[in-house]
């Protein structure tokens, strides 16, 4: 009986969050229209003509055309270059439709905004006003548009049978939720969601790009951006599970690049030169950068079972010396490719989705199975809170530890190959710079102790995406990207304070006692 | 005063002999390993003059002054990765300050202090109180440092200010006596402002460590918290005031980078943090607490400096050997640690 309101709960969620796409959706070309009147406006040449003389026909055809036009191109990618190109695209077409033509049309363009927005408001009908027929981005979406009161009322209606059902439940133990890490990162990164969303209604928009067959929007970009950093943390989680904490995943993401790429180039000497791979078969590249990683994983795996070093300090040996092992694999050069199967990797689609985001998921739930349906989870749980009490009960622990450790350099080797296929190239000094911190980060944010013990895997998943979430959110509302950083700790700081023992002890002993005095009442 | 009667019981060689110093010992015996090494090697294109050997302090002193703080840090049993960043602050407050804002150093230099100390005392009380992780605690403190230093500028900003100048100007020229007059050491060696603080910083720390009441509760937190607190000690004050410490190492140390450079730039001694752990860790203090010293961290910041040193005589080597040079170095220690933790260890079981 205990779980069984998840279920209505996550019904309603995917619901609640399906509505709020198609409203994303909308807002996005509806913004994107808009955008453009404005545009058009601020344009200094435009109103030149137009602010002139009395409006004719023509211009007002020439005009309306030029800006669907545009609108094509600007919804497209609201990119702030998009909009850019679209207003000086908007700006030609007109001056050839009518070089001589003059008209007062900012009174005219003006009232039409306003008619439309009126109409916006007015709902399903003004929606074939504001989106002409035959404009390509609508028509995916004019049966969301329609579906969208139908997909909100559902998922509330489903949230709030869960919501009975919790509160049905005899052995409710709400104070143990609000005790739980996890909830309070769920909460932080709606938290932040919903500001991205308040911000911009067009955050959540996801549009599909028939040229590349891929789906896009700020969303999947997030689960994109943050798959190296997920995978490596699903490692990092069992390091940390552990007790310890690997700093050398960052490096190995170099290494596993510089390999890939020398593979790639094995005979190329020529500095810098864009060319095919010359390694066959193919499959060495992938395999031979994920040993070598598996491998140095290894290595610290050994240091830190069996001759019991401090995994901080352990690891920090690959750490420093890794990013050198990296230039020796290339000889402090940087080699570039253009060899397509390599490229797919970290930009081909897959499934209409991202190919990293493939990789992320096949990589989650091998780890989760691996983990959690068979007893090694239990194995690294014991080992990290009494490492000799787990030895007297028959555990190997020192395995354990040269699995887990060479698990995390696996891992980090699959990001690396990620990384260095987005860029295409190797980069020993800055390939994976400072992902040893954040895939820690999204551990902690996760709710895995830094002391070791229990773990949560899906903690860590949410954690990674808070943390890509900042970053886009930082990138995407024009904010300078210098402040990343700023924001970012000011948000890992709210969690953490969040999440720290006191406030939750506080939190849950608050509940507990409301709770009390109820039973109190009723008795 | 009595506890001079009791060390005065020890005769001086037990003392010297006691085995809490043996990691210490291992690094200068390694250090005086590699530099013998290297006066074989390259003696004859100078490696050991007295310039030389004053190099490998003026190299790494702004590393040498964080680790002050950073040792007190890891003997209370925390970690504090915002030193770089905090560094980096430091210098460009104090370069933006007179370069943009016409603010002179005067009152820039103690506000960065006053910022840097501020930061280290928050991040004290966040794990104290909080009871966060220092390592979680300390990342969000060097993201926190590194935003604002790049929401001030981005740029690398220089500074051109007469005080500035003559503080990176001071050189103490070293005279030998010979045939009855002082005359300069050829090469002329001098030692610079930074050496100064470097080496004056560590004589504070040891004093703290081995000569107050403060430095003997650092031990004792750092050794067992738990007994610590049941023991009656002030371990929250403790622990904040050896962070806020830190951030004033930290502050120093960028004041002391910023006389190098002379300027400040946001993306300043970035991976820094972990230089500076490296160097008191080969100086062998233990991560887990409760076993460090001053004299070992400082020698550590030697190792630091004669690789590249080594490197640079050898003339053919690439740059990347040093970073593996590091690694393999770190390697060699910490086995020698857990070699002699796990030998103390035995002893201790027989008794």
């Amino acid at each position: 009986m205990k779980k069984t309101y998840r279920i209505p709960l996550i019904c309603g969620l995917v619901l609640l969050l399906a509505g709020i796409f198609c409203f994303a959706n909308v807002c996005r070309v509806k913004d994107a229209i808009y955008d453009n009147y404005r545009i058009s406006f601020s344009d200094q040449s435009i109103q030149d003509i137009f602010m002139n003389d009395n409006t004719e026909p023509a211009v007002r055809e020439a005009f309306d055309e030029a800006i669907r036009k545009s609108a094509r191109t600007v919804s497209k990618d609201a990119a702030a270059a998009g909009d850019e190109d679209a207003s000086m695209e908007l700006a030609s077409a007109d001056l050839d439709a009518a070089p001589d033509e003059i008209g007062s049309l900012e009174s005219f363009v003006s009232e039409d905004v306003n008619a439309e927005a009126a109409l916006a408001d007015a709902g399903l009908s003004a929606f074939d006003t504001v989106f002409p027929k035959g404009f390509p981005q609508v028509e995916h979406f004019r049966i969301f548009f329609k579906l969208q009161p139908w997909f909100l009322l559902a998922g509330l209606a489903f949230c709030l049978i869960s919501a009975f059902m919790v509160l049905a439940a005899k052995h409710l133990d709400f104070a143990s939720i609000m005790r739980s890490k996890i909830t309070w990162a769920a909460i932080a990164e709606i938290l932040i969601l919903i500001v991205c969303l308040i911000v911009r209604p067009d955050f959540f928009s996801i549009s599909y790009q028939p040229s590349t067959g891929m789906l896009y929007g700020s969303l999947i970009d997030i689960v994109n951006r943050s798959a190296e950093i997920t995978i490596i943390a699903m490692g990092m989680t069992l390091v940390i599970a552990l007790g310890g904490t690997d700093l050398s995943v960052g490096a190995l993401v170099a290494v596993a690049g510089a390999i890939a790429l020398k593979l790639l180039r094995w005979d190329v000497t020529v500095y810098n030169t864009p060319g095919d791979y010359s390694v066959k078969p193919f499959i060495l590249v992938i395999l031979l950068p994920l040993l070598a990683c598996l491998l140095m994983g290894a290595f610290n795996g050994v240091l830190i079972g069996q001759l019991n070093l401090q995994p901080i300090i352990a690891t920090l040996i690959l750490m420093v010396g890794g990013r050198g092992i990296a230039q020796i694999c290339t000889n402090g050069k940087q080699f570039t490719t253009l060899y397509s199967p390599f490229r797919w990797i970290g930009q081909g689609q897959c499934l209409f989705l991202p190919t990293p985001i493939v990789i992320t998921i096949v990589v989650v739930a091998a780890v989760m199975i691996f983990v959690r349906k068979t007893a090694f989870g239990t194995f690294v749980e014991s080992v990290g809170i009494n490492r000799s009490a787990s030895r007297l009960s028959g555990i190997n622990a020192k395995k354990v530890i040269l699995i887990v450790f060479a698990l995390t350099g696996f891992l980090s080797g699959i990001a690396g190959l990620i990384y260095s296929s987005r860029i295409m190239s190797c980069d020993s000094n800055n390939a994976g710079l400072n992902y040893e911190t954040d895939a820690i980060l999204a551990v902690v944010i996760g709710g895995t102790n830094m002391a070791g013990g229990k773990f949560s895997l899906s903690g860590t998943i949410i954690g990674s995406l808070i943390i890509r979430t900042i970053v886009t959110f930082v990138y995407y509302f024009g904010i300078a990207a210098e402040a990343t950083m700023a924001f970012k700790a000011l948000i890992i700081a709210m969690v953490i304070v969040l999440q720290s023992e006191p406030v939750r002890n506080w939190m849950s002993n608050r509940t507990r006692r409301r709770a009390a005095l109820k039973g109190g009442e009723n008795r | 005063m009595k506890e001079k009667t009791v060390s005065s019981r020890q005769s001086l060689f037990s003392r010297i002999m006691n085995p809490k110093y043996i990691m210490v010992y291992a690094t200068i015996g390694i250090f005086l390993i590699i530099y013998i090494f290297g006066a074989i090697m390259y003696g004859s294109i100078g490696f050991t003059t007295l310039r030389t050997f004053v190099n490998f302090f003026t190299d790494n002193a702004y590393y040498g002054i964080s680790a002050v703080g950073m040792t007190m840090v890891l003997i209370t049993g925390g970690i504090d990765l915002s030193v770089a960043s905090v560094q980096s602050l430091t210098g460009m407050l104090i370069a933006y300050g007179y370069t943009e804002l016409g603010i002179s150093p005067l009152i820039t230099i103690p506000f960065a202090i006053l910022v840097a100390v501020g930061l280290g005392t928050l991040m004290g009380a966040a794990i104290y109180y909080l009871n966060v992780p220092p390592f979680i605690t300390t990342l969000t403190g060097n993201f926190l440092a590194r935003g604002v230093c790049s929401l001030i500028s981005r740029k690398s900003i220089s500074i051109d200010h007469p005080l500035i100048n003559k503080l990176a100007g001071i050189k103490f020229t070293l005279y030998k006596y010979a045939d009855g007059e002082w005359v300069k050491i050829k090469p002329i060696t001098s030692i610079s402002l930074n050496v100064v603080i470097f080496i004056v910083m560590i004589i504070i720390g040891t004093i703290i460590l081995q000569h107050t009441r403060f430095g003997r509760n650092v031990y004792a937190v750092g050794g067992n918290e738990q007994s610590a607190r049941l023991m009656g000690l002030p371990v929250g004050r403790i622990k904040i005031s050896v962070y806020a410490f830190n951030g004033f190492c930290s502050a120093l140390a960028g004041i002391a980078y910023l006389l190098v450079v002379k300027s400040g730039w946001n993306m300043a001694l970035q991976g820094g943090e972990l230089e500076v752990i490296s160097c008191a860790v080969i100086g062998g203090t233990l991560l887990t607490g409760g076993v460090g010293f001053m004299i070992g961290t400082m020698f550590g910041v030697l190792l630091k400096s004669v690789i590249p040193a080594l490197i640079t005589f050898n003339g053919h080597l690439n740059s990347w050997w040093g970073k593996i040079a590091t690694g393999a170095l770190l390697l060699l220690f910490i086995v020698i640690q857990s070699a002699v933790v796990s030998y103390s260890g035995k002893q201790k079981q027989k008794k």
